[in-house]
C-alpha cells in the first residue's frame, strides 16, 4: 500500500484532534513503511551500513509525505507516532531474531548476523523496563521513545509535547535512570 | 515510599554539584529510604543516557560487515565507530604474510560526495605523513561496488587515558606519555595538516608505551597560501572541541593545540575541559566559547601553579592566547618536568576585566555566526530534511538565548551599545530567514517583534532615530497581526503595551511626536482594561504605572501640561502603592522614580520650584537606594543626573525667595555636571550620554552666568557645542539634536552680548536665525523651537538696540511676537515656555510696537 501524503497529512490532523480511528490508520500506515525499510528494500543496497533509527524514521518520513513538508508541528506530532511505532518495530524485530537463534537449526542470514545477542537481550529487557515504568507514568515512556526510538533531541520532544525543555531534560534523565535502575534489579 | 518526592528530589539534586548533593538530600528529607531511593536514581543517571543510545541504536538493523574482502584484507571485528566511518580490524588473508591492519570505510548513510571527497583527502593527508606517532596509512582503495576503504596500522593497544589508568600513572609520567604527541602534532602542523579532531579516543598506546595519533577524518589539509588557517565546518566533539570550532570560526594549528591542551587536561584531571552532557546547542556555545574550562586544581589539587597555567594557557578561549605552536606546548611541558620556570602565567587582572566585556558580546555574537553555518544551504536530500527541521529549532533557540538573556545581562553595562546593536541586527537576521518558515507561528512573530525593539532601543542609543522608527514601528506591526486585545496572556499583553510605549518615546526621540500621543493613549486604555480583566495581576498595575507616566510626559512635552498633571499624580499614586506591596522590585523602584523625576522636570516649567523640588527629592531617594545595589546602572545614573538637574532647578526657582538657595542651586548643578560628564567620557557612542553631558554642561553654564560669572560660562558653551557637533554629524536629522545646537548658539550669542563682544554676537545670531527658520519648516507648530526662535529674535532685539538700530529691533519685535502669539492662544499655560519673551514684550512696549499677546 503506498500512502498519498495528502491522506497522511490528512490522518495527522484528525489523529491530533483525537480521532482515535485516523490514529490507527497512520500507525499502520507507519509500521508497514518502517517495517518495509527496515526489513528488505535497503539491503540491496551495498553491504556495509548500519541503519539507524533516526534513518529509518526519515525514510519513512520522506517516503510518506514526498516534497509535500508538513507544518513544523505536525512533523513533531508526526515523529511522536514514528517513535512509538519504532519501538514497536524493532522489538518484534529482536523477537524474531531470537525465536530463530533458540531453535537453533534455522540458517541465521549473514547479513542479519552483526546484531549480537546481547544487544537483542538488551533490547528486549529495555522494552520490559519500558513496559514496567510505563504502568506508572505513560508520559515518561513516551519521553523515551521520541529520544531514543524517534532520534529526537530534548528540544524537538519539548516542541512536539508543547512542554519547557528544562522539564523535559530533567524527566528525560528521571526515566533514564528509573530505566537503568529497572535493569540493573532485574538482573 | 513516596515517589513523587523521590522524582520532585531527584529532579533538584541535577541542578547541584554531585558533590553537595547528599548533603542537599540530608537537609531536604526526613525518610531515609527516599534519600536512599534518590541516591540510587542518581548514581543510575550517569551513563543512562549513552547505554540507552547504545541499545537501542544498536539493536537498528546492521548487517554485518564481518568476513567481507577489501583487497587482500578480510574484515573481522568492528574496532570502532565515529563521525562518518567504521574501523574495523581486519587480516591479511592472500598467504604471504600474516598482518594485521585496521580498515577504515564509510558508513553508508554519510556516503554522500562530500564524504567521499573527505574521505579522500584523509588518504591523501595521511600518505604525505610518516611519523613514529601517528598510525600510518598502508594502503587503499575502492572495492568493484563502489565502497572505498582505508588500510591502516593496526594499533594493539588501549586509549591514552585507559592507559594512564591502567598503569597507575602519576603526573610526571603522564606528562611523559603525552609528550611525543605534542611532535606529533607539530610534524603536521608543518605539512601544513591540522588534526582538528584530538581527544583521548583518537590516541592508542602501543605495547611500548608509544602514543600513536589516529584517525585524520576531520583532518585538513591547509592551503599554503591561506597562511595557516582554514574555514572549519562544523564537526563537533564537544567535550573537546575548541572555542572557534564551536563559533564555526577559522580553525588555525591554534585549533590543536587546544586539542593538545584538552587531551593533557583530560588526562591529568579525568574530566574533559567541559562537562557538556545535558547541555542545549546554546549552553554549549556558552560553556565552550564563553566560560572556558573549570580550573584544573579544582579536580586535583596538585595542579594548583605553573601546570595548571600550562593547560589554561594552552586551552585559552582566545587561540592568540595560546602556545603558538604544539612545539611550545612540548617546551614549557618540559621546562616544568626540568623543574625550569615555565612560559605560561595566570592572566593579567585588567586583562580579565577587559576579557569579561568581550567574553559577553563577542562569544554570543559568534553563537549567531554557529547558528548561521547550521542555517545554511537547502534542504534537498533526505538528511538534510530532517537537518531542516532541526536547525529550525537549533537557530531558534540560539537566537533567542543569545538576545533575550543576553541582552538583559549587559544592557545595563558601560561599553556595550555597538555590541548590542550588533547583535540585535544579528539575531534579526535569523529570525527573519525562519519567518518565511513560520508565518503562522504566533509565538516566532513576537520573538520577531521583541528583536525589532531591542534594535530599536540599541539604534536610538546611537543616534540613529530614523531606523529606531522604523524598526519599532516594524515591530508593533508585526505584534498587532497576531494580538488580541481582550484575551492575551499576561506577558503578551505586557509585550504589547511595551511595545506602544516604546513606539511613543521612539517617535519623540526622532521627528515629531505625531501619533505619540495616540500611542500612549492606547496603551493607558489597554492597561486599564487589564486591570478591569484582572485586578490581582501585578504586571497589570505596573504596565499602567508605566503607560500613565509616559501618557502625561507626551502630553507635557506636546504642550498640554494642565492635561498632564492628574495623569502624573496618578501613574506615581499606583506606583507608590505598588512598591510598597514590592519592595524588592528594582524595575518598579526605577519606574516610580522616573515618574517622579518627569513630573518635577514638569513643575518646573511652570515655576512650582517647592513642588518641583518635593518630587525631584522622592526620586533622589529611591535612586540612590537602587544605586546601592548596582552602582553601574547606566539607566539609573542617567536618570540620576536629569534628577539632580532638576533639583539644581528647583532650588534655582526657590532662591528667588530665599536667596540664601542660590549657592546650593549652583553647588547642586555642578554635580550634575560632573556625574554627567564622567559618565560621557566613560561610555563613549553612547550619544544618550553625550546629549546628557550636554545639557548639564549648558546649565551649569547658565547658572554661572546667572550669578554673574559669564566669563566663566562661554567656556562651558563652547564645550557643550563641540558635543552638539558631534552628535549631529552621527545623526543630522535628529530633532533634538538639531534643537540643543539652536539652543546652543542661543546661548552663545546671548554670552557674548552680557559680555559686550557685539562684534561676536551679531553673526551668531544670524546664523542661528537661520537654523531655527529651517528647523521650524521641518517641525511645524513646535512649541520648543518656536520659544528658541523668540530666543534669537530677542537677542537680536538686545543688539540692534545697543547699536542703535531702532527700526531693526522693531522689525524684529513684531516678529517676535507675532512668533509668540498663537502659541499663547493655544495653551495660555505655554507662556512660560517663552523665555525669551518678557524681554521682547519689554522692549515692544518702550519701542512702541503694539503687542497682541497681552
Amino acid at each position: 500500500m503506498t500512502a498519498e501524503p495528502a491522506r497522511i497529512t490528512d490522518l495527522l490532523h484528525r489523529a491530533r484532534e483525537g480521532d482515535g480511528g485516523a490514529l490507527n490508520d497512520l500507525v499502520s500506515i507507519l509500521y508497514t513503511e518502517l517495517r518495509r525499510l527496515a526489513e528488505g528494500e535497503l539491503r540491496r543496497d551495498w553491504a556495509c551500513h548500519t541503519l539507524q533509527p533516526t534513518e529509518l524514521v526519515n525514510e519513512a518520513f520522506l517516503k510518506l509525505f514526498g516534497d509535500a513538508t508538513p507544518a513544523f508541528k505536525d512533523r513533531a506530532h508526526f515523529l511522536g507516532i514514528v517513535a512509538r511505532v519504532m519501538r514497536q518495530v524493532l522489538v518484534e524485530r529482536a523477537r524474531a531474531r531470537r525465536a530463530q537463534k533458540r531453535d537453533g537449526g534455522l540458517q541465521v542470514p549473514l547479513d542479519d548476523a552483526a546484531t549480537p545477542p546481547d544487544l537483542i537481550a538488551d533490547l528486549l529487557a529495555v522494552d520490559e523496563a519500558l513496559e514496567i515504568l510505563g504502568r506508572e507514568d505513560t508520559r515518561l515512556v513516551k519521553l523515551v521513545e521520541m529520544r531514543y526510538f524517534g532520534g529526537m533531541t530534548a528540544e524537538e520532544t519539548a516542541d512536539a509535547l508543547g512542554e519547557s525543555v528544562h522539564v523535559v531534560r530533567h524527566d528525560l534523565r528521571y526515566a533514564q535512570a528509573r530505566l537503568r535502575k529497572l535493569l540493573t534489579d532485574l538482573g | 515510599m513516596d515517589e513523587v518526592e523521590v522524582r520532585h528530589l531527584f529532579s533538584q539534586a541535577l541542578d547541584i554539584d554531585p558533590a553537595e548533593r547528599v548533603a542537599f538530600l540530608e537537609a531536604a528529607s526526613s525518610s531515609v529510604h527516599v534519600r536512599k531511593e534518590v541516591l540510587a536514581l542518581l548514581k543510575h543517571d550517569s551513563g543512562a543516557e549513552a547505554f540507552l543510545e547504545q541499545t537501542i541504536t544498536g539493536a537498528a538493523p546492521s548487517p554485518s560487515a564481518a568476513h567481507q574482502r577489501f583487497g587482500p584484507f578480510e574484515l573481522r571485528d568492528l574496532i570502532g565507530r565515529g563521525g562518518m566511518g567504521a574501523v574495523y580490524k581486519a587480516d591479511r588473508i592472500d598467504g604471504e604474510l600474516r598482518q594485521v591492519v585496521a580498515i577504515k570505510i564509510i558508513e553508508r548513510g554519510w556516503l554522500n560526495p562530500r564524504a567521499l571527497e573527505r574521505f579522500r583527502q584523509e588518504r591523501q593527508i595521511l600518505a604525505g605523513l610518516a611519523h613514529a606517532n601517528i598510525a600510518a596509512l598502508l594502503d587503499g582503495g575502492t572495492r568493484p561496488d563502489g565502497v572505498p576503504y582505508l588500510v591502516m596500522e593496526y594499533v594493539d593497544g588501549p586509549r591514552l587515558d585507559q592507559y594512564c589508568a591502567q598503569h597507575g600513572l602519576r603526573i610526571a609520567e603522564r606528562l611523559r606519555v603525552f609528550l611525543p604527541l605534542c611532535g606529533a602534532v607539530e610534524y603536521a602542523h608543518q605539512r601544513l595538516v591540522v588534526h582538528r579532531d584530538l581527544k583521548p579516543s583518537n590516541v592508542l598506546v602501543t605495547a611500548a608505551g608509544q602514543p600513536k595519533l589516529l584517525d585524520f577524518g576531520v583532518a585538513k589539509a591547509l592551503d599554503a597560501e591561506a597562511a595557516g588557517r582554514t574555514q572549519t565546518t562544523l564537526v563537533l566533539t564537544p567535550d573537546f572541541a575548541s572555542p572557534e570550532q564551536a563559533r564555526g570560526e577559522q580553525i588555525t594549528t591554534a585549533t590543536d593545540v587546544y586539542g593538545l591542551g584538552a587531551v593533557l587536561y583530560h588526562l591529568l584531571t579525568d574530566h574533559p575541559p567541559h562537562v557538556v552532557e545535558n547541555l542545549s546547542p546554546a549552553e554549549l556555545q556558552r560553556a565552550i566559547c564563553e566560560t572556558g574550562p573549570k580550573r584544573p586544581s579544582a579536580y586535583r589539587a596538585e595542579l594548583a601553579g605553573d601546570l595548571e597555567n600550562i593547560l589554561l594557557k594552552a586551552l585559552h578561549t582566545e587561540p592568540a592566547r595560546r602556545y603558538r605552536s604544539a612545539g611550545e606546548l612540548a617546551e614549557d611541558l618540559n621546562r616544568y618536568l626540568e623543574r625550569r620556570p615555565v612560559r605560561a602565567t595566570p592572566d593579567h587582572w585588567s586583562y580579565r576585566t577587559r576579557r569579561f566585556m568581550a567574553r559577553h558580546w563577542g562569544a554570543s555574537i559568534a553563537a549567531a555566526l554557529a547558528a548561521l553555518a547550521i542555517a545554511g544551504g537547502t534542504a534537498t536530500s533526505l538528511y538534510e530534511a530532517r537537518r531542516a527541521e532541526r536547525r529550525f529549532a537549533q537557530v531558534r533557540v540560539l537566537a533567542n538565548r543569545f538576545l533575550f538573556d543576553f541582552e538583559a545581562s549587559i544592557r545595563d553595562l558601560p561599553g556595550t551599545l555597538p555590541a548590542r546593536r550588533k547583535m540585535a541586527a544579528t539575531a534579526r537576521e535569523y529570525l527573519e530567514s525562519l519567518a518565511g518558515d513560520a508565518r503562522h507561528d504566533p509565538s516566532l512573530t513576537r520573538e520577531l517583534a521583541e528583536t525589532y525593539v531591542m534594535l530599536s532601543r540599541a539604534e536610538s542609543l546611537t543616534g540613529e532615530s530614523e531606523a529606531a522608527l522604523r524598526d519599532v514601528q516594524k515591530g508593533l506591526a508585526l505584534l498587532r497581526s497576531v494580538h488580541d486585545d481582550c484575551c492575551g496572556t499576561p506577558a503578551q499583553r505586557w509585550l504589547y503595551i511595551r511595545m506602544l510605549l516604546e513606539l511613543a518615546h521612539t517617535g519623540m526621540d526622532a521627528r515629531s511626536p505625531v501619533g505619540a500621543r495616540a500611542s500612549t493613549g492606547e496603551a493607558v486604555r489597554l492597561a486599564r482594561d487589564w486591570i478591569s480583566a484582572a485586578p490581582h495581576e501585578v504586571k497589570a498595575e505596573q504596565a499602567l504605572t508605566e503607560a500613565l507616566t509616559s501618557h502625561a510626559t507626551v502630553l507635557q512635552a506636546s504642550g498640554s501640561p494642565t492635561e498632564a498633571r492628574p495623569v502624573f499624580v496618578e501613574a506615581i499614586e499606583r506606583g507608590a502603592r505598588l512598591m510598597r506591596q514590592n519592595p524588592d522590585d528594582t524595575d518598579l523602584g526605577y519606574q516610580v522614580a522616573r515618574a517622579n523625576y518627569l513630573f518635577a522636570n514638569m513643575e518646573i516649567f511652570l515655576e512650582n520650584g517647592a513642588a518641583a523640588r518635593e518630587r525631584a527629592q522622592a526620586a533622589l531617594e529611591i535612586l540612590e537606594r537602587l544605586l546601592a545595589r548596582r552602582p553601574d546602572s547606566i539607566i539609573w545614573r542617567q536618570v540620576r543626573v536629569m534628577t539632580i538637574n532638576v533639583l539644581a532647578l528647583s532650588l534655582h526657582l526657590l532662591a528667588k525667595e530665599d536667596p540664601a538657595l542660590d549657592a546650593r542651586a549652583l553647588e547642586t548643578a555642578r554635580r550634575a555636571y560632573d556625574l554627567a560628564t564622567a559618565d560621557a567620557r566613560q561610555n563613549p557612542g553612547n550619544w544618550a550620554l553625550a546629549d546628557q553631558a550636554i545639557t548639564m554642561t549648558t546649565y551649569l553654564a547658565n547658572r554661572l552666568e546667572g550669578n554673574g560669572r559669564a566669563i566663566k560660562a562661554l567656556p562651558l558653551i563652547r564645550e557643550a557645542g563641540v558635543g552638539i557637533r558631534q552628535l549631529l554629524e552621527t545623526d543630522p536629522q535628529n530633532r533634538r539634536y538639531r534643537q540643543l545646537s539652536l539652543n546652543n548658539q542661543v546661548r552663545l550669542a546671548q554670552l557674548m552680548i552680557a559680555l559686550g563682544r557685539y562684534g561676536e554676537a551679531g553673526p551668531v545670531l544670524t546664523a542661528a536665525e537661520r537654523y531655527g527658520d529651517q528647523l521650524a519648516r521641518d517641525v511645524p507648530n513646535d512649541t520648543l523651537i518656536n520659544s528658541q526662535r523668540l530666543s534669537v529674535l530677542s537677542g537680536q532685539i538686545g543688539l540692534a538696540r545697543k547699536l542703535g538700530r531702532l527700526d531693526e529691533a522693531r522689525e524684529r519685535c513684531r516678529a517676535a511676537l507675532s512668533l509668540a502669539a498663537p502659541i499663547i492662544k493655544k495653551d495660555p499655560a505655554l507662556e512660560k515656555y517663552l523665555q525669551g519673551l518678557p524681554d521682547v514684550r519689554q522692549a515692544a512696549r518702550e519701542l512702541g510696537v503694539p503687542d497682541p499677546t497681552t
